[in-house]
């Protein structure tokens, strides 16, 4: 068993393992569901010296995110698990003044997310607190970059990732919560795993290759929880992501053979219905 | 008071760490741009009052566009079979301001996934004069990235810097505005590298590698036939004596002893 499998299973048992406990009669239960916007940018990689320069052309898409959370909290520790999907969505390019001389007809992008955060509060003074967690998770991402002549480029990871968090929340008077997290990940080459394929006019396979990634991610997300009834509440939030980084076709901790880049950023609004219970 | 500043440290926290990508990619993305098309080429030049350094005039722009045309019709036409009919994105940057955008100011560089060619606007002295392998008199932009772009796209990514820069160094046929056949000549017997010592590249400098792997690819090219070349293209460098081999029939050292005594 390689190196990269073995880190992979154990990154994966310790996140299982965490988990465990995650559901417990004494604690306080959270179930919630949302569903938004989400805006993508794929930029290109204008400057490549350290620090890497992002710029046009740029790819972009719009499309529906759904959201599903669970969360539970004891005295001094906070579980909770996220599954995140964008749903499939077209492609479309701006080369700097808007027009697309980048993209054909069926190019597409999604991605599925699921993070699990172990959180435990930093400082607590009257209707703050701040707390600082640990979290990984797992992202799939897929992207058919289909070019005006109808080649196209087929690429899909799939990436485990780690990282700090830290999160403020408020408690206003009158029972409204509001949050502000930021999530830092880190993505690892020995964790990941990609693929890249290439397709020429005729729909003839020109090139494939495997890739190794490393990124890095920044996650900032502001939230409103307004309550509604007794244990319930809507909440509304919104997210920024900035994913940045390289892939080789081994795995190596400088750029190499590029094979393929992300300099992503993405935007999300959602709004979401939280039920609480004991 | 203390409320405030708690509210205050947090949100520059956030702030601060909302940024964090910044260490390892800036966003660059520039809207101020000229722009002139044809039908294979999509050419971005700063416009002529642009605030940052001298930028190329409307009669450069389209002596670009036209260059750019005979290049890669002649580049898609020498690469053999494969097929590529999609438009290439170029931008042109003032010479002040490309080493911060685009990494350098001697040049520029190519994103194939993209279609996409940076390049720095260098104009020519009073007494300079090039011509390239292609005809054209003093080209602002040459074949070299353009090259990069195309053959990346029709071949794969290439494992090797003598496969990539050797293909295009072979397709522009110059270096530094200079014929690399000259630039050859021009090379002492020790600055004359062996197809081994290019396949195994480890920082021998661009002005010496680029004029001496392309000279390699076009013989490569003259006595194998392009196909070869191709089929080597995205193979590592472990791989490439025996693929060439197994190609050719003749072996890596074989070959290198005729190319270096030819």
């Amino acid at each position: 068993m390689n190196v990269q499998r073995k880190t992979s299973i154990f990154i994966m048992l310790c996140t299982v393992y965490l988990c465990l406990p995650v559901y417990s009669s004494a604690a306080d239960h959270t179930l919630s569901i949302c569903g938004g916007y989400h805006g993508y940018r794929s930029y290109s990689q204008q400057n490549n010296s350290i620090p890497m320069g992002s710029g046009y052309p740029m790819l972009f898409s719009q499309s529906l995110l759904l959201d599903g959370r669970y969360l539970t909290k004891r005295a001094k520790t906070e579980h909770s698990i996220a599954v995140q999907a964008v749903l499939p969505s077209p492609l479309d390019s701006d080369s700097a003044t808007g027009e697309n001389f980048l993209v054909g007809q069926g190019a597409s992008h999604w991605s599925v997310d699921g993070v699990y955060h172990l959180s435990f509060p930093l400082i607590a003074k009257e209707s703050f607190t701040i707390s600082h967690a640990f979290h990984s998770g797992i992202r799939y991402e897929f992207r058919n970059l289909v070019y005006p002549s109808g080649a196209h480029e087929r690429t899909w990871d799939v990436n485990l990732f780690i990282g700090p968090s830290l999160c403020v929340s408020y408690y206003t008077g009158n029972k409204v919560v509001l949050l502000a997290g930021f999530d830092a990940r880190f993505y690892l080459p020995y964790l990941n795993y990609g693929e890249l394929a290439s397709f020429d006019e005729l729909g003839e396979s020109v090139y494939s290759s495997p890739y190794y990634s490393f990124f890095y991610q920044t996650v900032l997300k502001l939230e409103g929880r307004f309550p509604v009834g007794t244990n319930s509440s809507l909440s509304c939030a919104i997210e920024r992501e900035d994913l940045v980084g390289f892939a080789n076709s081994e795995r190596k901790f400088y750029p190499d053979d590029i094979i393929h880049f992300k300099f992503d950023k993405t935007f999300s609004c959602s709004i979401g219905y939280m039920h609480s219970w004991r | 008071m203390k409320k405030r500043c708690i509210i205050l440290l947090c949100m520059i926290c956030l702030g601060i760490f909302s940024s964090c990508t910044d260490f390892i990619a800036k966003e660059m993305a520039q809207t101020a741009w000229d722009v002139y098309s044809s039908d294979s080429i999509i050419l971005h030049v700063r416009p002529e009052n642009y605030s940052i350094g001298a930028a190329p005039t409307s009669e450069e722009a389209q002596e670009i566009l036209s260059n750019q045309e005979v290049y890669y019709d002649q580049i898609v036409s020498q690469l053999g079979n494969p097929v590529f009919s999609d438009p290439i994105l170029i931008y042109v940057y003032n010479k002040e301001e490309a080493l911060e955008l685009i990494g350098t100011q001697g040049g520029g560089h190519a994103v194939p996934k993209f279609n996409t060619v940076y390049y720095t606007y260098l104009p020519y002295g009073e007494e300079q004069t090039f011509t390239d392998r292609y005809g054209r008199v003093n080209p602002l932009v040459g074949a070299h990235e353009t090259a990069h772009v195309i053959s990346h796209r029709v071949l794969g990514y290439p494992k090797t810097k003598l496969m990539s820069e050797g293909y295009a160094n072979y397709l522009d046929g110059s270096y530094g505005r200079r014929d690399i056949h000259d630039l050859y000549d021009a090379f002492s017997a020790e600055e004359r590298l062996s197809p081994t010592q290019m396949l195994n590249y480890e920082s021998i400098r661009e002005s010496l590698y680029y004029p001496n792997c392309g000279v390699f690819i076009e013989y490569l090219v003259q006595e194998y036939g392009i196909a070869v070349v191709n089929a080597l293209f995205t193979l590592s460098k472990e791989e490439i004596p025996s693929h060439f081999y197994a190609k050719t029939g003749i072996t890596w050292n074989e070959m290198e002893e005729a190319y270096l005594g030819r």
